[in-house]
């Protein structure tokens, strides 16, 4: 099928000419932003395409690897940047979510692994149940935090007491801040859901006898960290003394630290999570291109993403 | 054939003027009817608005449309105005002046505050009027329609519309940068001081619909009286924090020799307000607010100069943007008049052109059938298609040449001439 000529670095290029078109300056103002969508679109058709074909060719749910979850946020951000365009024209959004889309591909590419390890029992139901409800998770983490950014970088402009131009327009500060609250208030309760389910797997686990399920594992604690964070962050948004560009910063600062437990935990230690998430690291193919190529092995569930479920 | 426009503006007259030469509903009705009388033969349109009166006249014949003179002396015994007294005031323009004139009013950019949208409903509205009346003919309303789209185009195509040029414009695009649009009916607006300049910023924030208007000053008597011309609260200026304390937008223009708020003192109220944001307009000169207190979080503090110097870019921009609209007019002046020359020259003869084919072709036809009388009304059908398509192809090459060329801008009575003496039309 012409689907499987399509790698990540097609898309990966597409969206990098989009951010390249929005920050270009040589480019002619009003042809900026459509160019940037083309590509967009077009990277976006093609991101659909690669996510469909492996999924459908591997038979597995796309999110049961970090590279396979890194890719499904980047599409989510895709399609929102594309709905967001469509509605509010006027907003200059390309600068904030396109680094990001591009970011995220760039790990997923960078983490690819075909290691997958089979669900069974309790975990092959609420192991996926964990993993949707992380990444769900994830995608308000990232709203908060593009909402948060664009409230830093809107404060910085009406301080310095400009008006928005053709080409940079952002929402009003209010409608950023609430954004912000709402992407809070809901990595918050959906972390909260997706860990505790997360832990009572592991207990059940354990229970059962597996003893390679550790609580106190890198994936795991940092994962905690970042739902401490929220936790604090949902506690401390309405003070007075925190309200606006503080809880925006912490916002910044939440998120990249749920980005190095997705990517920096997952590079850097060594945790059973691996095996169940991710595993060999820099084998390239996202998503293993036969069922049959998968090492099965027994576990309960992973921390943002979902365990295999073949 | 000859196009006229002749009117005054907020320019060229007076609101005294302009006032006495307003038409609006039965004296619309009855001027039209009185210019037909003096006038006839020539197609008429009349836009009034606060801001101008215009007449825009044509005619086949152009000794029949209006002159500056008799135009004016029709007006002026309209109005029951003096000639002289109105001459002075009236503008004329002829053919192509007119139609650039009209397409500028239609875009807006002959307004009071170009970009506004209000001009294109004004112009429609005339135009309607006039259709009513059976004022219009061919001319006219190719004209209106074209004078329509054109200011559509100007509105879709450039960003007049969006730059904002008056200082209170500014501050309300400032206010919208910090509250969301759909969050003002919960906001309050404080006005410290009842000046005119205050009144006149107010009009605009008022504009988004606050929820609640607050006016205090030293003397309670003008609060109470601008309270009343705004439709606020008159609030006793005694309790100044307190009201601080409650607004969401502030607008300062008291004629105070010193500062009224320092920053020691706001930031108290800001710990009151729970660091809530605050958006503060202090046209006072001198200020009534301390500089330094723009650099408290969530305090967005703008004075005279921040203002002037944002409407300052928005005017530079708007003059881009009349740039472009005006190189949309001088295209689309060039297409109309184009256009109309062709219809005008060419349409006659190239109705006379498929007419006699037509006739040329019906009779062929009849012969044939009459030599062929076995065929069936099918066969018949079929053969009169393929005829007439025959005679559309081949008629149409010369009719695009005769467009291009009216289109183009060149002289097309050489083509015009030898179509008629190959095909001898008129002969």
């Amino acid at each position: 099928m012409w689907a499987e000529g399509i790698k990540l670095f097609c898309f990966g290029a597409s969206y990098s000419a989009a951010l390249a078109c929005e920050a270009a300056g040589f480019v002619p103002a009003r042809w900026r932003r459509t160019l940037s969508l083309v590509f967009v679109a077009a990277g976006l058709v093609a991101h659909t395409l690669y996510i469909g074909h492996r999924t459908i060719g591997a038979r597995v749910c796309p999110i049961t690897t970090t590279a396979g979850s890194l890719l499904v946020l980047s599409w989510v951000l895709a399609v929102a940047y594309l709905s967001i365009h469509w509605f509010y024209p006027r907003v200059t959004l390309g600068l904030f979510a396109l680094p990001l889309i591009v970011g995220l591909v760039a790990s997923a590419g960078f983490l690819g692994t075909e290691s997958r390890r089979e669900l069974e029992g309790w975990a092959r139901i609420w192991g996926p149940v964990h993993g949707a409800l992380l990444a769900i998770g994830a995608i308000a983490v990232i709203v908060g935090f593009v909402a948060g950014v664009m409230y830093l970088v809107q404060v910085r402009r009406l301080k310095a007491k400009h008006l928005p131009s053709e080409l940079f327009d952002l929402p009003s500060l209010e409608l950023l801040e609430r954004i912000n609250r709402h992407g809070i208030t809901a990595a918050f309760s959906l972390l909260t859901v997706g860990l505790g389910i997360g832990v009572l797997l592991a207990l059940h686990a354990r229970h059962e006898g597996d003893e390679s399920i550790r609580l106190l594992d890198p994936k795991v604690i940092f994962a905690t960290l970042v739902w401490l964070a929220f936790g604090f962050l949902l506690q401390v948004r309405s003070r007075p003394q925190f309200r606006g560009r503080r809880v925006a910063l912490l916002t910044i600062i939440a998120f990249c630290l749920m980005l190095f437990t997705m990517v920096g935990v997952e590079l850097l230690m060594s945790s059973w999570h691996q095996g169940v998430t991710g595993g060999e690291k820099g084998v390239r193919n996202l998503f293993p291109a036969r069922p049959a190529e998968c090492i099965a092995q027994k576990v309960p569930g992973t921390f943002f993403a979902v365990g295999g479920v073949s | 054939m000859r196009i006229v426009l002749i009117g005054c503006n907020h320019r060229s007259a007076p609101v005294a003027m302009r006032e006495r030469l307003a038409c609006d509903g039965p004296k619309l009705d009855r001027a039209l009817d009185a210019f037909a009388e003096r006038f006839p033969a020539v197609e008429t349109v009349v836009l009034s608005t606060c801001n101008r009166m215009e007449l825009v006249a044509a005619s086949e014949q152009p000794a029949a449309a209006p002159e500056l003179e008799s135009a004016a002396a029709f007006l002026a015994s309209f109005h029951g105005v003096a000639a002289a007294e109105l001459r002075p005031h009236l503008y004329f323009h002829a053919d192509q002046d007119a139609v650039r004139h009209l397409f500028e009013v239609a875009g807006s950019l002959d307004s009071l505050v170009p970009g506004e949208s209000q001009i294109l409903a004004q112009v429609k509205d005339a135009y309607r009027v006039a259709l009513e009346h059976g004022l219009t003919g061919p001319v006219m309303n190719a004209l209106f329609q074209k004078a329509i789209a054109v200011g559509k185009q100007i509105h879709t195509a450039t960003e007049i519309a969006r730059k904002k040029v008056s200082v209170s414009s500014v501050a309300v695009e400032f206010a919208c940068e910090i509250f969301q649009a759909e969050q003002f009916p919960q906001k309050t607006v404080l006005v410290i001081g009842a000046g005119k300049m205050g009144e006149l910023t107010l009009e605009h924030l008022r504009e988004l619909r606050p929820g609640k208007i607050l006016i205090t000053n030293r003397t309670a008597q003008k609060a109470d009286e601008a309270a009343a011309r705004c439709g606020g609260r008159s609030v006793p200026f005694e309790r100044l924090d307190d009201w601080l304390t409650e607004a969401d937008l502030v607008l300062s223009t008291t004629g105070s020799p010193q500062p009224l708020v320092n920053r020691h003192r706001f930031a108290v109220i800001m710990h009151r307000r729970g660091n809530r944001p605050v958006f503060i307009v202090d046209i006072a000169v001198p200020r009534d607010f301390t500089p330094d207190i723009g650099d408290l979080e969530n305090v967005y503090l703008y004075n005279i100069d921040d203002l002037e110097r944002e409407r300052g870019k928005n005017l530079q921009a708007r003059e881009r943007e009349m740039l472009k609209a005006r190189a949309i007019i001088d295209r689309e002046t060039t297409a109309f008049l184009a256009e109309l020359a062709h219809q005008r020259h060419s349409g006659p003869v190239i109705s006379q052109l498929r007419q006699e084919w037509a006739a040329r072709r019906d009779a062929e036809l009849a012969r044939l059938f009459a030599q062929r009388p076995n065929l069936t009304p099918e066969d018949r059908s079929a053969i009169a298609r393929t005829l007439e398509r025959f005679q559309n192809q081949l008629l149409h090459q010369p009719v695009s040449a005769l467009r291009s060329a009216a289109e183009n801008g060149h002289h097309h009575h050489g083509l015009l001439d030898a179509l008629k003496r190959l095909f001898h039309i008129g002969q």
